[in-house]
């Protein structure tokens, strides 16, 4: 798995880019980089997986965990690129109704957060 | 209507019928659940794998039966019987003492689907992962909601718990 994180348009925006495998053995990197995240007092977070290729239970976990976690600080998070079987997976166990979809990153920076 | 699916115990299931499937045991090393996975997949036709979902689903078994259920101990074995032919058909035994959490998944389960079918999502942000007594940061808690999805032949398990029977089927079968 690669992890890279980017500073989004306003101070506050961090995007998040996940690549490769997102499972059981990559959650802790992860959930530590959304932790952080969170504590450095983000406002909105967009998710770039245009090239996560596998995403197992553990790896739905941590996005859920975020949910959870951002819906507590009234933190908004985006998704964008999500496609292939990652969606399939999140589809199979409902989260994906949780998620707020975008193709690219930049409409998600561009709707996140807005009334 | 709604209609919420959930596990089953039927030690005589037919599920549970191992007569010509091939079989692999393996023993249980957290690190090589994926690899694991792979040698049982490794001659699996193409149709059936659908991306790596059926990689994913298969793991998220092998994963529970070593970690939850064997503890992760290595002179415990993970017996898996598979049948890759027409459908997909799995049978994974672990040496544990059982999903002993089965009942109250499936109460979880209900109020879960039901906050979904309501469109309450506040409450199914909350309900989203399962969270039993031993579970960890690396769980999930969702495995088992997709399993029950995706195996749309039946997933069920045996008297001891420590036992499923998982199958699925596709419209045309194999070559």
């Amino acid at each position: 798995m690669s992890l890279i994180i980017k500073a989004g348009p306003d101070i506050h925006d961090y995007l998040v880019i996940i690549q490769g495998d997102l499972d059981l053995y990559a959650t802790a990197e992860v959930n530590g980089c959304f932790k952080e995240i969170l504590e450095n007092g983000a406002k909105r977070i967009v998710l770039d997986l245009q090239d996560l290729v596998y995403l197992d239970s553990s790896g739905v976990g941590v996005l859920i965990r975020l949910l959870q976690n951002a819906a507590g600080l009234s933190v908004a998070v985006g998704v964008s690129g999500l496609g292939g079987t990652p969606k399939k997976g999140l589809q199979l166990c409902n989260v994906i109704t949780l998620l707020k979809l975008f193709d690219h990153p930049q409409d998600a920076w561009d709707q996140l957060g807005k009334k | 209507m709604l209609v919420i699916r959930k596990l089953i115990i039927d030690e005589m299931n037919e599920l549970f019928d191992a007569q010509g499937m091939k079989y692999m045991e393996f023993p249980s090393h957290y690190e090589k659940i994926r690899d694991y996975t792979g040698e049982v997949l490794k001659d699996c036709p193409s149709q059936f794998l659908e991306g790596n979902l059926l990689e994913q689903q298969l793991s998220e078994i092998i994963k529970n039966g070593i970690k939850h259920g064997n503890l992760c101990n290595p002179e415990k074995k993970l017996k898996i019987w598979y049948d890759l032919r027409k459908r997909v058909r799995f049978i994974v035994e672990d040496e544990g003492v059982g999903f002993q959490e089965l009942e109250k998944w499936n109460i979880f389960f209900k109020a879960r689907q039901t906050a979904l079918h309501h469109q309450d999502f506040e409450k199914f942000l909350t309900l989203a992962s399962y969270r039993g007594p031993l579970s960890d940061d690396n769980d999930g808690g969702n495995s088992l909601i997709a399993a029950l999805e995706y195996w749309n032949g039946g997933m069920i398990y045996n008297k001891k718990r420590s036992k499923v029977g998982v199958v699925r089927w596709f419209q045309g079968g194999s070559e």
